[in-house]
Protein backbone atom coordinates (compact mmCIF):
# COMPACT_ATOMS: atom_id res chain seq x y z
CA UNK A 1 0.00 0.00 0.00
CA UNK A 2 1.47 3.31 -0.49
CA UNK A 3 2.01 5.91 1.49
CA UNK A 4 1.03 9.48 0.16
CA UNK A 5 2.21 11.23 3.50
CA UNK A 6 4.49 13.45 1.89
CA UNK A 7 2.43 14.34 -0.99
CA UNK A 8 -0.77 15.08 0.92
CA UNK A 9 0.93 17.13 4.01
CA UNK A 10 3.57 19.13 1.92
CA UNK A 11 2.14 22.84 1.90
CA UNK A 12 -1.06 21.95 2.92
CA UNK A 13 -2.59 25.26 4.59
CA UNK A 14 -5.32 23.96 7.21
CA UNK A 15 -7.50 20.96 7.47
CA UNK A 16 -11.47 20.60 8.85
CA UNK A 17 -12.30 17.71 10.51
CA UNK A 18 -15.34 15.70 10.95
CA UNK A 19 -15.33 13.07 12.95
CA UNK A 20 -17.25 10.20 14.88
CA UNK A 21 -15.94 8.77 17.30
CA UNK A 22 -18.26 6.09 19.36
CA UNK A 23 -21.79 5.67 17.23
CA UNK A 24 -24.36 4.26 18.56
CA UNK A 25 -27.49 5.12 20.64
CA UNK A 26 -28.77 6.15 24.36
CA UNK A 27 -31.44 3.90 25.66
CA UNK A 28 -33.94 5.69 28.06
CA UNK A 29 -35.28 3.37 30.73
CA UNK A 30 -38.26 4.75 32.38
CA UNK A 31 -36.20 4.66 36.07
CA UNK A 32 -34.18 7.54 34.58
CA UNK A 33 -30.81 5.54 34.25
CA UNK A 34 -29.27 5.54 30.69
CA UNK A 35 -28.41 2.65 29.04
CA UNK A 36 -25.43 3.67 26.33
CA UNK A 37 -24.71 1.31 23.20
CA UNK A 38 -21.80 1.88 21.36
CA UNK A 39 -21.12 0.54 17.94
CA UNK A 40 -17.49 0.62 16.37
CA UNK A 41 -13.80 0.16 18.00
CA UNK A 42 -12.56 2.63 15.04
CA UNK A 43 -13.08 5.84 15.42
CA UNK A 44 -14.36 7.89 11.78
CA UNK A 45 -12.72 11.08 10.20
CA UNK A 46 -13.44 12.87 6.90
CA UNK A 47 -11.03 15.64 6.80
CA UNK A 48 -10.61 18.13 4.34
CA UNK A 49 -7.44 19.39 3.66
CA UNK A 50 -7.03 22.72 2.30
CA UNK A 51 -3.92 24.25 -0.16
CA UNK A 52 -3.07 27.73 -1.01
CA UNK A 53 -0.98 28.62 -3.82
CA UNK A 54 0.53 25.66 -4.99
CA UNK A 55 2.95 25.74 -7.56
CA UNK A 56 2.72 23.48 -10.71
CA UNK A 57 4.65 20.68 -9.60
CA UNK A 58 3.11 20.25 -6.38
CA UNK A 59 -0.58 20.30 -7.76
CA UNK A 60 0.29 17.79 -10.56
CA UNK A 61 2.16 15.79 -7.97
CA UNK A 62 -1.48 15.80 -5.95
CA UNK A 63 -2.92 15.03 -9.14
CA UNK A 64 -1.30 12.43 -9.94
CA UNK A 65 -1.77 10.69 -6.47
CA UNK A 66 -5.39 11.35 -6.15
CA UNK A 67 -6.19 9.77 -9.89
CA UNK A 68 -4.02 6.90 -9.45
CA UNK A 69 -5.63 6.42 -5.64
CA UNK A 70 -9.27 6.94 -6.73
CA UNK A 71 -10.45 3.80 -5.69
CA UNK A 72 -7.95 2.65 -3.13
CA UNK A 73 -6.57 2.65 0.02
CA UNK A 74 -3.48 4.49 0.86
CA UNK A 75 -1.58 5.20 3.87
CA UNK A 76 -1.69 8.66 5.30
CA UNK A 77 0.02 9.95 8.77
CA UNK A 78 -0.77 13.27 9.84
CA UNK A 79 2.60 14.30 11.10
CA UNK A 80 1.71 17.81 12.92
CA UNK A 81 -1.15 16.32 14.20
CA UNK A 82 -1.14 12.61 15.51
CA UNK A 83 -3.45 13.06 17.72
CA UNK A 84 -6.18 13.91 15.46
CA UNK A 85 -5.92 9.81 14.03
CA UNK A 86 -6.18 7.84 17.14
CA UNK A 87 -5.30 4.69 14.87
CA UNK A 88 -1.54 5.85 13.93
CA UNK A 89 -1.24 6.02 18.22
CA UNK A 90 -3.16 2.51 18.63
CA UNK A 91 -2.33 0.32 15.68
CA UNK A 92 0.73 2.42 13.85
CA UNK A 93 1.30 3.47 10.55
CA UNK A 94 -0.30 0.50 8.93
CA UNK A 95 -3.78 0.98 10.41
CA UNK A 96 -3.55 5.09 9.20
CA UNK A 97 -5.34 4.00 5.82
CA UNK A 98 -7.88 6.36 4.09
CA UNK A 99 -9.65 6.77 0.88
CA UNK A 100 -9.75 9.90 -1.40
CA UNK A 101 -13.34 11.20 -1.22
CA UNK A 102 -12.97 14.42 -3.36
CA UNK A 103 -10.45 16.40 -5.00
CA UNK A 104 -11.26 20.21 -6.03
CA UNK A 105 -9.07 22.37 -7.36
CA UNK A 106 -8.73 25.93 -9.26
CA UNK A 107 -5.72 28.02 -10.54
CA UNK A 108 -5.83 31.80 -11.65
CA UNK A 109 -4.12 32.67 -15.09
CA UNK A 110 -2.74 35.58 -13.14
CA UNK A 111 -1.26 33.74 -10.54
CA UNK A 112 -0.59 30.44 -12.06
CA UNK A 113 -1.03 29.12 -8.70
CA UNK A 114 -3.19 26.23 -7.42
CA UNK A 115 -5.73 26.56 -4.52
CA UNK A 116 -8.26 23.58 -3.74
CA UNK A 117 -8.46 20.69 -1.59
CA UNK A 118 -8.62 17.14 -1.21
CA UNK A 119 -11.18 15.56 1.16
CA UNK A 120 -10.02 11.88 2.53
CA UNK A 121 -12.03 9.51 4.65
CA UNK A 122 -10.64 6.85 7.14
CA UNK A 123 -11.08 3.22 5.99
CA UNK A 124 -10.92 0.21 8.08
CA UNK A 125 -8.73 -2.01 4.98
CA UNK A 126 -5.68 -1.97 6.92
CA UNK A 127 -2.62 -2.37 6.09
CA UNK A 128 -1.67 -6.21 7.47
CA UNK A 129 -1.70 -9.29 5.63
CA UNK A 130 -5.24 -10.21 7.12
CA UNK A 131 -6.93 -7.19 6.22
CA UNK A 132 -5.30 -7.11 2.92
CA UNK A 133 -5.53 -10.85 1.99
CA UNK A 134 -9.17 -10.52 2.10
CA UNK A 135 -9.69 -8.56 -1.62
CA UNK A 136 -8.04 -7.05 -4.30
CA UNK A 137 -7.47 -3.15 -4.99
CA UNK A 138 -7.04 -2.72 -8.85
CA UNK A 139 -6.90 0.09 -10.00
CA UNK A 140 -8.15 1.09 -13.69
CA UNK A 141 -8.28 5.06 -14.69
CA UNK A 142 -6.49 4.71 -17.84
CA UNK A 143 -6.60 8.39 -19.90
CA UNK A 144 -6.72 8.26 -23.48
CA UNK A 145 -4.55 10.54 -25.29
CA UNK A 146 -4.88 12.18 -28.91
CA UNK A 147 -3.27 13.79 -30.99
CA UNK A 148 -5.89 16.47 -32.15
CA UNK A 149 -4.42 19.92 -31.45
CA UNK A 150 -7.74 21.68 -32.62
CA UNK A 151 -8.19 22.95 -29.49
CA UNK A 152 -5.25 24.19 -28.35
CA UNK A 153 -4.36 26.09 -31.70
CA UNK A 154 -7.49 28.65 -31.09
CA UNK A 155 -5.06 30.15 -28.36
CA UNK A 156 -7.98 31.21 -26.53
CA UNK A 157 -6.73 31.64 -22.87
CA UNK A 158 -8.91 31.40 -19.80
CA UNK A 159 -8.45 33.59 -16.61
CA UNK A 160 -9.15 31.01 -14.37
CA UNK A 161 -10.08 26.84 -14.26
CA UNK A 162 -11.18 24.62 -12.08
CA UNK A 163 -10.18 21.06 -11.79
CA UNK A 164 -12.86 17.79 -10.28
CA UNK A 165 -13.63 14.61 -11.12
CA UNK A 166 -16.69 13.02 -11.79
CA UNK A 167 -16.86 9.14 -11.10
CA UNK A 168 -19.01 6.36 -10.09
CA UNK A 169 -17.06 4.03 -7.94
CA UNK A 170 -18.60 1.77 -5.68
CA UNK A 171 -17.63 1.51 -2.20
CA UNK A 172 -18.78 -0.36 0.84
CA UNK A 173 -18.57 1.05 4.31
CA UNK A 174 -18.97 0.05 8.02
CA UNK A 175 -20.36 2.74 10.22
CA UNK A 176 -18.77 5.94 8.91
CA UNK A 177 -15.73 4.28 7.41
CA UNK A 178 -15.09 3.22 3.93
CA UNK A 179 -14.44 -0.26 3.79
CA UNK A 180 -13.77 -1.23 -0.06
CA UNK A 181 -13.67 0.59 -2.71
CA UNK A 182 -14.88 -0.54 -6.18
CA UNK A 183 -13.31 1.29 -9.23
CA UNK A 184 -15.62 0.85 -11.95
CA UNK A 185 -12.74 2.13 -14.87
CA UNK A 186 -15.04 5.55 -14.73
CA UNK A 187 -12.90 7.90 -13.54
CA UNK A 188 -13.17 11.66 -15.45
CA UNK A 189 -11.60 14.60 -15.65
CA UNK A 190 -13.70 18.00 -15.58
CA UNK A 191 -11.94 21.02 -16.72
CA UNK A 192 -14.01 24.25 -15.77
CA UNK A 193 -12.82 26.97 -18.17
CA UNK A 194 -13.37 30.93 -17.10
CA UNK A 195 -12.56 33.09 -19.80
CA UNK A 196 -12.94 37.14 -20.21
CA UNK A 197 -12.47 37.53 -24.02
CA UNK A 198 -12.46 40.26 -26.95
CA UNK A 199 -15.07 39.92 -29.28
CA UNK A 200 -12.38 38.16 -32.04
CA UNK A 201 -11.57 35.74 -29.81
CA UNK A 202 -14.83 34.89 -28.81
CA UNK A 203 -16.41 34.15 -31.77
CA UNK A 204 -13.83 32.34 -32.73
CA UNK A 205 -14.15 29.75 -29.15
CA UNK A 206 -18.05 29.86 -29.65
CA UNK A 207 -17.62 28.76 -33.64
CA UNK A 208 -15.10 26.18 -32.00
CA UNK A 209 -18.01 24.76 -29.58
CA UNK A 210 -20.85 24.74 -32.07
CA UNK A 211 -18.66 22.72 -34.50
CA UNK A 212 -17.37 20.64 -31.14
CA UNK A 213 -20.61 21.05 -28.75
CA UNK A 214 -22.31 17.58 -27.43
CA UNK A 215 -21.21 14.18 -27.42
CA UNK A 216 -20.05 13.47 -31.09
CA UNK A 217 -17.25 16.23 -31.13
CA UNK A 218 -13.69 15.28 -29.31
CA UNK A 219 -10.77 16.93 -29.07
CA UNK A 220 -7.44 16.96 -27.55
CA UNK A 221 -6.88 19.10 -24.00
CA UNK A 222 -3.54 19.14 -21.88
CA UNK A 223 -3.36 17.90 -18.47
CA UNK A 224 -3.68 21.49 -16.96
CA UNK A 225 -6.61 22.44 -19.20
CA UNK A 226 -4.92 24.97 -21.45
CA UNK A 227 -1.18 25.68 -23.57
CA UNK A 228 -0.07 28.92 -21.03
CA UNK A 229 -1.82 29.50 -18.02
CA UNK A 230 -1.39 33.36 -18.36
CA UNK A 231 -1.33 36.04 -20.94
CA UNK A 232 0.11 38.71 -18.77
CA UNK A 233 3.33 38.42 -17.48
CA UNK A 234 3.35 40.37 -14.18
CA UNK A 235 7.02 39.55 -13.32
CA UNK A 236 9.52 38.09 -15.71
CA UNK A 237 8.99 34.17 -15.08
CA UNK A 238 11.13 33.12 -18.15
CA UNK A 239 13.91 35.89 -18.08
CA UNK A 240 14.74 35.41 -14.56
CA UNK A 241 18.51 36.74 -14.28
CA UNK A 242 20.88 37.52 -11.35
CA UNK A 243 20.02 41.52 -11.74
CA UNK A 244 16.52 41.52 -11.89
CA UNK A 245 15.11 38.83 -9.44
CA UNK A 246 17.12 36.80 -6.41
CA UNK A 247 17.37 33.19 -7.17
CA UNK A 248 15.49 32.63 -3.88
CA UNK A 249 12.78 34.56 -4.78
CA UNK A 250 11.17 32.78 -8.01
CA UNK A 251 10.98 29.28 -7.18
CA UNK A 252 11.95 26.69 -10.58
CA UNK A 253 8.89 25.44 -10.18
CA UNK A 254 7.12 29.22 -11.52
CA UNK A 255 9.69 29.20 -14.42
CA UNK A 256 7.17 27.00 -16.83
CA UNK A 257 4.11 27.58 -18.76
CA UNK A 258 0.67 25.30 -18.40
CA UNK A 259 1.61 22.60 -20.32
CA UNK A 260 3.76 20.49 -18.06
CA UNK A 261 6.69 19.57 -20.87
CA UNK A 262 5.95 16.48 -22.63
CA UNK A 263 3.28 15.79 -21.37
CA UNK A 264 0.33 14.40 -23.73
CA UNK A 265 -3.15 15.80 -25.12
CA UNK A 266 -5.83 13.89 -23.01
CA UNK A 267 -8.91 12.91 -25.51
CA UNK A 268 -11.78 15.03 -24.21
CA UNK A 269 -15.68 16.66 -25.26
CA UNK A 270 -17.89 19.90 -23.93
CA UNK A 271 -20.28 18.96 -21.69
CA UNK A 272 -23.51 19.27 -23.29
CA UNK A 273 -24.99 22.47 -22.64
CA UNK A 274 -22.63 23.61 -20.66
CA UNK A 275 -21.58 27.18 -22.03
CA UNK A 276 -22.72 30.62 -21.06
CA UNK A 277 -21.69 33.43 -21.63
CA UNK A 278 -22.65 37.37 -21.55
CA UNK A 279 -20.97 40.60 -22.76
CA UNK A 280 -20.19 43.65 -20.28
CA UNK A 281 -20.61 47.16 -21.35
CA UNK A 282 -16.99 47.29 -22.34
CA UNK A 283 -17.66 44.77 -25.39
CA UNK A 284 -15.51 42.37 -23.38
CA UNK A 285 -17.15 38.84 -23.00
CA UNK A 286 -16.96 36.58 -20.12
CA UNK A 287 -17.73 32.78 -20.66
CA UNK A 288 -17.74 29.93 -18.74
CA UNK A 289 -17.66 26.19 -20.12
CA UNK A 290 -17.17 22.58 -18.87
CA UNK A 291 -15.16 19.98 -20.56
CA UNK A 292 -15.02 16.50 -19.84
CA UNK A 293 -12.84 13.76 -20.38
CA UNK A 294 -13.77 11.43 -23.07
CA UNK A 295 -13.35 7.55 -23.50
CA UNK A 296 -14.38 7.12 -26.78
CA UNK A 297 -12.91 8.20 -30.35
CA UNK B 1 -33.65 -19.18 29.03
CA UNK B 2 -31.56 -16.08 28.22
CA UNK B 3 -29.99 -13.97 30.88
CA UNK B 4 -28.03 -11.01 30.57
CA UNK B 5 -25.32 -10.54 33.83
CA UNK B 6 -24.25 -7.47 35.41
CA UNK B 7 -21.06 -8.38 34.25
CA UNK B 8 -21.49 -5.64 30.87
CA UNK B 9 -23.61 -2.99 32.61
CA UNK B 10 -21.63 -1.51 35.34
CA UNK B 11 -20.18 0.94 33.56
CA UNK B 12 -23.73 1.91 31.75
CA UNK B 13 -21.79 1.51 28.72
CA UNK B 14 -22.11 -1.65 26.49
CA UNK B 15 -21.14 -2.73 22.84
CA UNK B 16 -23.10 -4.93 20.73
CA UNK B 17 -21.83 -7.06 18.23
CA UNK B 18 -22.95 -10.46 15.86
CA UNK B 19 -21.26 -13.30 14.59
CA UNK B 20 -22.70 -15.05 12.21
CA UNK B 21 -21.78 -18.51 10.88
CA UNK B 22 -22.91 -20.19 7.72
CA UNK B 23 -22.30 -23.18 7.15
CA UNK B 24 -20.88 -24.45 3.12
CA UNK B 25 -20.64 -28.44 1.63
CA UNK B 26 -19.47 -29.34 -1.27
CA UNK B 27 -21.46 -30.31 -4.02
CA UNK B 28 -21.55 -33.99 -3.46
CA UNK B 29 -23.25 -33.14 0.19
CA UNK B 30 -19.48 -33.43 1.93
CA UNK B 31 -19.02 -30.68 4.38
CA UNK B 32 -17.03 -27.49 3.42
CA UNK B 33 -16.61 -24.91 5.39
CA UNK B 34 -18.10 -22.47 7.94
CA UNK B 35 -18.34 -19.13 6.67
CA UNK B 36 -17.76 -16.53 9.84
CA UNK B 37 -18.41 -12.97 9.86
CA UNK B 38 -18.72 -10.54 12.32
CA UNK B 39 -20.73 -7.01 11.76
CA UNK B 40 -18.10 -5.41 14.63
CA UNK B 41 -15.57 -3.54 12.17
CA UNK B 42 -12.30 -5.42 12.97
CA UNK B 43 -12.05 -9.18 13.26
CA UNK B 44 -13.29 -10.52 16.48
CA UNK B 45 -11.55 -13.99 17.89
CA UNK B 46 -14.17 -15.72 20.05
CA UNK B 47 -13.54 -19.14 21.46
CA UNK B 48 -10.75 -19.52 19.57
CA UNK B 49 -12.15 -18.81 16.48
CA UNK B 50 -11.99 -15.65 13.86
CA UNK B 51 -14.50 -14.24 12.72
CA UNK B 52 -14.16 -11.91 9.60
CA UNK B 53 -15.35 -8.10 9.66
CA UNK B 54 -18.04 -7.36 6.91
CA UNK B 55 -20.57 -4.85 6.41
CA UNK B 56 -23.70 -7.06 7.39
CA UNK B 57 -26.52 -6.49 8.47
CA UNK B 58 -30.00 -8.65 9.29
CA UNK B 59 -33.21 -7.50 9.89
CA UNK B 60 -35.88 -7.96 12.48
CA UNK B 61 -35.75 -11.30 13.91
CA UNK B 62 -38.86 -12.72 15.64
CA UNK B 63 -39.75 -15.35 17.55
CA UNK B 64 -43.28 -16.92 17.96
CA UNK B 65 -44.63 -19.44 19.88
CA UNK B 66 -46.97 -20.88 17.07
CA UNK B 67 -45.27 -23.28 14.93
CA UNK B 68 -44.86 -21.20 11.26
CA UNK B 69 -41.29 -20.48 10.14
CA UNK B 70 -39.30 -17.76 11.28
CA UNK B 71 -37.20 -16.04 8.99
CA UNK B 72 -34.47 -13.88 8.98
CA UNK B 73 -32.78 -11.77 6.34
CA UNK B 74 -29.16 -11.01 6.08
CA UNK B 75 -27.64 -8.42 3.79
CA UNK B 76 -24.10 -9.02 3.39
CA UNK B 77 -21.66 -6.41 1.14
CA UNK B 78 -20.58 -8.41 -2.09
CA UNK B 79 -18.23 -5.16 -3.38
CA UNK B 80 -15.40 -7.07 -3.28
CA UNK B 81 -16.79 -10.66 -4.82
CA UNK B 82 -14.67 -12.35 -2.71
CA UNK B 83 -17.97 -13.72 -0.90
CA UNK B 84 -19.91 -14.69 -4.26
CA UNK B 85 -16.81 -17.00 -5.79
CA UNK B 86 -17.21 -19.19 -2.14
CA UNK B 87 -20.80 -19.14 -2.64
CA UNK B 88 -21.33 -20.03 -6.11
CA UNK B 89 -18.78 -23.03 -5.80
CA UNK B 90 -20.43 -24.34 -2.58
CA UNK B 91 -23.47 -25.54 -1.70
CA UNK B 92 -25.11 -23.40 0.48
CA UNK B 93 -29.32 -24.34 0.83
CA UNK B 94 -30.53 -26.46 3.91
CA UNK B 95 -27.47 -26.06 5.55
CA UNK B 96 -27.28 -24.30 9.23
CA UNK B 97 -26.84 -21.33 10.06
CA UNK B 98 -26.07 -19.72 13.51
CA UNK B 99 -26.57 -15.90 14.74
CA UNK B 100 -24.84 -15.17 18.08
CA UNK B 101 -25.13 -12.32 20.10
CA UNK B 102 -21.90 -10.89 21.93
CA UNK B 103 -22.62 -7.68 24.67
CA UNK B 104 -19.01 -6.49 26.10
CA UNK B 105 -17.70 -3.43 27.74
CA UNK B 106 -15.70 -1.66 25.20
CA UNK B 107 -11.98 -1.66 27.29
CA UNK B 108 -10.47 2.05 28.40
CA UNK B 109 -7.29 3.11 26.86
CA UNK B 110 -5.33 5.83 28.83
CA UNK B 111 -7.22 8.66 29.04
CA UNK B 112 -10.25 7.37 27.74
CA UNK B 113 -12.35 5.95 29.34
CA UNK B 114 -14.21 3.82 26.98
CA UNK B 115 -11.95 3.81 24.48
CA UNK B 116 -9.70 1.92 21.42
CA UNK B 117 -7.97 -0.47 23.71
CA UNK B 118 -6.95 -3.89 23.23
CA UNK B 119 -7.59 -3.92 19.52
CA UNK B 120 -4.03 -4.70 18.61
CA UNK B 121 -3.52 -8.58 19.36
CA UNK B 122 -0.80 -11.03 17.08
CA UNK B 123 0.29 -7.91 15.50
CA UNK B 124 -3.05 -6.96 13.67
CA UNK B 125 -6.27 -5.18 14.63
CA UNK B 126 -8.44 -7.75 16.26
CA UNK B 127 -10.84 -7.63 19.22
CA UNK B 128 -10.61 -10.88 21.49
CA UNK B 129 -13.70 -11.58 23.13
CA UNK B 130 -11.89 -13.01 26.44
CA UNK B 131 -10.28 -9.88 27.26
CA UNK B 132 -13.47 -7.80 27.95
CA UNK B 133 -16.19 -8.61 29.89
CA UNK B 134 -18.84 -9.85 27.86
CA UNK B 135 -21.83 -11.84 27.69
CA UNK B 136 -22.81 -13.90 24.66
CA UNK B 137 -25.98 -16.29 23.67
CA UNK B 138 -27.25 -17.33 20.75
CA UNK B 139 -29.88 -15.57 19.27
CA UNK B 140 -30.61 -17.33 15.77
CA UNK B 141 -30.57 -20.54 15.02
CA UNK B 142 -31.75 -22.06 11.85
CA UNK B 143 -30.73 -23.27 7.84
CA UNK B 144 -30.19 -21.11 4.88
CA UNK B 145 -33.10 -20.79 2.75
CA UNK B 146 -31.91 -19.48 -0.47
CA UNK B 147 -29.98 -16.33 -1.60
CA UNK B 148 -30.10 -13.54 -3.76
CA UNK B 149 -27.21 -12.01 -5.27
CA UNK B 150 -26.65 -8.68 -6.91
CA UNK B 151 -23.36 -6.50 -7.75
CA UNK B 152 -23.45 -5.06 -4.42
CA UNK B 153 -24.72 -6.97 -1.86
CA UNK B 154 -26.19 -10.84 -1.57
CA UNK B 155 -29.04 -11.25 0.61
CA UNK B 156 -29.03 -14.82 2.22
CA UNK B 157 -32.78 -15.85 3.86
CA UNK B 158 -32.44 -18.10 6.70
CA UNK B 159 -35.43 -19.99 8.61
CA UNK B 160 -35.88 -21.46 11.51
CA UNK B 161 -35.55 -25.33 11.21
CA UNK B 162 -39.21 -25.69 11.45
CA UNK B 163 -39.09 -24.89 7.83
CA UNK B 164 -38.31 -28.25 6.82
CA UNK B 165 -41.60 -29.58 8.38
CA UNK B 166 -44.07 -27.71 5.92
CA UNK B 167 -41.84 -28.91 2.90
CA UNK B 168 -44.15 -30.98 0.56
CA UNK B 169 -42.74 -34.76 0.52
CA UNK B 170 -41.53 -35.03 -3.35
CA UNK B 171 -44.26 -36.55 -5.92
CA UNK B 172 -44.12 -39.14 -7.72
CA UNK B 173 -46.44 -40.39 -11.02
CA UNK B 174 -48.28 -43.49 -11.10
CA UNK B 175 -50.43 -44.90 -13.73
CA UNK B 176 -52.43 -46.83 -12.02
CA UNK B 177 -56.08 -45.63 -10.64
CA UNK B 178 -56.17 -48.23 -8.03
CA UNK B 179 -53.34 -46.46 -6.03
CA UNK B 180 -54.73 -42.97 -6.27
CA UNK B 181 -55.65 -42.68 -2.20
CA UNK B 182 -52.26 -44.50 -1.44
CA UNK B 183 -50.42 -41.40 -4.16
CA UNK B 184 -52.55 -38.87 -2.41
CA UNK B 185 -51.04 -39.63 0.80
CA UNK B 186 -47.64 -39.54 -0.17
CA UNK B 187 -47.80 -36.53 -2.06
CA UNK B 188 -49.80 -34.40 0.76
CA UNK B 189 -47.92 -31.92 2.75
CA UNK B 190 -47.22 -33.02 6.09
CA UNK B 191 -47.96 -30.52 9.26
CA UNK B 192 -46.58 -30.77 12.24
CA UNK B 193 -48.61 -30.09 15.13
CA UNK B 194 -51.55 -28.22 13.07
CA UNK B 195 -54.94 -29.83 11.70
CA UNK B 196 -54.88 -30.96 8.17
CA UNK B 197 -56.55 -28.02 5.64
CA UNK B 198 -59.47 -29.33 4.43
Amino acid sequence: MDNLTNIIINKNAHYEVEEWIKQGEALKYSGGTEQRVVRGSIPSITIQINYNNLSQNDYVNLQNAYETHSATTFICKLIDDPEIDQRFTNLGLNGSVWVFKKFEFEALARSRLFTGFVELTTSLFFNFPQYQLLMNEMPKYAPITTTNTSFIDLEVEPKSIKYAYDTSNLLSSMGQSARYMKDKGNLFRIWTLSYLLEEENFFKLLKFYRQKGGLMGTFGIPLLGTQFLSKVDYYPHNNVDDNYVDDGYVDDDYVDDGHVEGSPLFLARFQNESIQYNKSVNNVYMIDLKIVESRTI
Amino acid sequence: MKTITNNVRSNGSIAIIHLFELEMKNFDGTYKETLQFTDNDIFVNYDNEEYTPIQITFDKCVESVDMSANTIQLTVDNLNTELLATVLESEWRNNSARITRIIYTPKANGDYEFGNGNMMKDGYPQLDVSDVANDSYNIFNGIIDNIDISEKSINVNLGSRFVAWNKPYPSQSYNQRAFTEVIESMTAPIYWGRSVPA
